[in-house]
């Protein structure tokens, strides 16, 4: 077979891939079929919101947070609330903190549908893709029902949540639940033990766990890697220490595992959402008392919380002035799309369409 | 380990290399000098007790008047504590040592704040930009007061 080898070539995949999920241009050095290098361009989404953030005040900052990752706008407003009340000390109602935990499981659960069609769409696969949808639109018109929005909720503020769940949301939510049960059963009868996507995913890009560490890789991705890691569990922040769920981890870190921890994932997040409607505590008290411009004491902060993609964080600098001196984002795809590169060398194009779905990558939240 | 535990730790080490910045958070945030940055975060990765595996993020501070700083949020995947590293530098050729082999995740995030804030890192494998395009001639636009062609300042209420 050696002296068949030709010599290499370069391939251009994107940015108007539709298997980019985004905007992504990959530069492809290819030995015949084969990959031999990836790089990974990026930026093509830059808006610095990191600067835009330091000519804002804290709270007018907030609704560029959706932005960063639309797929998933409700961690991204928790993440932006639980760093400024970590700093500032603000404590949280507790009926607030109930109302996060279950929109943000809902948005956990509208972000891994998308995460299952699209990637089912890219590996040929139409009808899921469909299912999902019906299925995320329930859930987006929960949201409606809260907060009047369908993508961009802006919905979890510093010190609480904006409005409170209305009447008919307890009956609509638990009738979700009850019905997503189901259609998880019904996409798993479709998708998991089919020939053809087994034969597309197991085994087929293998993470293994000291490189996804050391990548900084996080979420559903490393947990994939056999690694029950969750910052909901490690580190727990709102309620999430009251509330009984699991970590869901894969066994060999391919594309196969890091499919069905996401499966997995949506049904915990259905259990979390259930007990939060059932321990939801009654008060009309659902955000705390804040001053119109805030200021938060002169310090700094780490803080980051699990997004349905992983790690997702601020780490920010305040000089006690109302707007912040530095705001720095830290995102999970940024990791997790850093890994793609080591993973796909020597696997095909279309094995790179899998890898890459797989990781579940969203390009505004690499971008800013 | 605690706050006090990691930091006792990393001055037994480095002695005056090191100094702990006062705060009321629960992670220690730790200057460190730009000659044992390196150093450091080696000891940091490598020591079974210290363990961080994990590069949260990298990213640039700029203080016009006085210095660069860079600050590093690590955390330890084992032993489940958190630090915040920062190294003060130059404020007119801000200069340090790369740490993308000690973590790679650092790769990207030095690119970013080499192109965003101007601050060179040494040895670093690729200094490519990362997310500004390639004909960018506007300077590092993350740095305070920075203005670029069609930048408007918000306006002051």
């Amino acid at each position: 077979m050696e002296d068949l080898r030709d010599e290499e070539f370069l391939i251009n995949m994107g940015p108007q891939h539709p298997s980019t999920h985004g905007v992504l241009r990959l530069m492809l050095k290819m030995d015949g079929e084969f990959i031999r290098e990836l790089t990974p361009y990026v930026g093509y989404l830059h808006r610095s919101i990191e600067k835009i953030a330091e000519n804002r005040t804290y709270n007018q900052f907030a609704p560029f947070t959706d932005r960063i990752d639309y797929c998933a706008s409700m961690p991204s407003n928790q993440a932006w609330a639980v760093a400024v009340e970590k700093l500032g000390a603000i404590e949280v109602p507790e009926r607030a903190e109930y109302l996060r935990v279950i929109m943000t499981e809902l948005n956990r659960i509208a972000s891994h549908l998308i995460y299952l069609g699209v990637m089912s769409l890219d590996l040929g696969a139409v009808t899921p893709f469909l299912y999902t949808f019906r299925e995320r639109e329930k859930i987006l018109d929960l949201f409606e029902m809260t907060c009047g929005q369908r993508l961009t909720y802006h919905y979890i503020r510093i010190g609480g949540v904006s409005r409170d769940i209305p009447p008919q949301f307890d009956k609509f939510c638990k009738d979700f639940i009850k019905d997503f049960r189901h259609k998880l059963d019904d996409y798993h009868a479709i998708l998991t033990e089919n020939p053809i996507f087994l034969g597309r995913t197991k085994g087929v890009g293998v993470l293994p766990l000291d490189l996804a560490k050391n990548y900084g890789a996080s979420g559903p991705t490393i947990r994939g890697s056999n690694f029950a890691w969750d910052i909901r569990k490690a580190e727990p922040y709102s309620v999430y220490n009251k509330l009984r769920f699991e970590i869901p981890i894969g066994k060999n870190g391919d594309t196969w595992d890091r499919y069905i921890v996401r499966m997995d994932e949506m049904r915990q997040s259905c259990n979390l959402i259930e007990q939060a409607m059932e321990g939801l505590p009654q008060s009309d008290v659902i955000r705390a008392k804040l001053p119109a411009v805030l200021r938060p004491p002169k310090g700094e902060v780490f803080s980051r919380i699990e997004a349905p993609r992983g790690e997702m964080g601020y780490y920010i600098v305040s000089t006690g002035d109302k707007k912040p001196y530095r705001v720095k984002i830290r995102t999970a795809s940024y990791g997790n799309l850093q890994v793609l590169g080591p993973i796909s060398i020597g696997w095909k194009i279309a094995d790179l369409v899998a890898i890459f779905g797989s990781l579940d990558v969203i390009l505004p939240e690499v971008d800013r | 380990m605690t706050k006090a535990e990691i930091t006792k730790r990393v001055q037994d080490k480095f002695g005056a290399g090191v100094e702990a910045m006062e705060t009321s958070q629960p992670e220690p945030f730790i200057y460190v000098a730009p000659e044992k940055y390196h150093e450091l975060c080696r000891f940091l990765r490598d020591n079974p007790e210290l363990d961080f595996d994990f590069l949260f993020q990298l990213g640039g501070v700029h203080y016009p008047e006085e210095r660069f700083e860079i600050v590093l949020c690590l955390s330890s995947h084992e032993k489940v504590h958190r630090a915040v590293v920062k190294v003060k530098l130059d404020k007119e050729n801000p200069e340090v040592v790369t740490v993308s082999d000690i973590w790679q995740a650092a790769n990207w995030y030095e690119r970013e704040a080499l192109e965003l804030f101007g601050i060179k890192f040494t040895n670093h494998p690729d200094p490519r930009p990362l997310l500004l395009y390639e004909e960018w001639e506007y300077g590092y636009p993350m740095r305070k007061g920075w203005t670029g062609p069609d930048f408007i300042p918000m306006p002051e209420k």
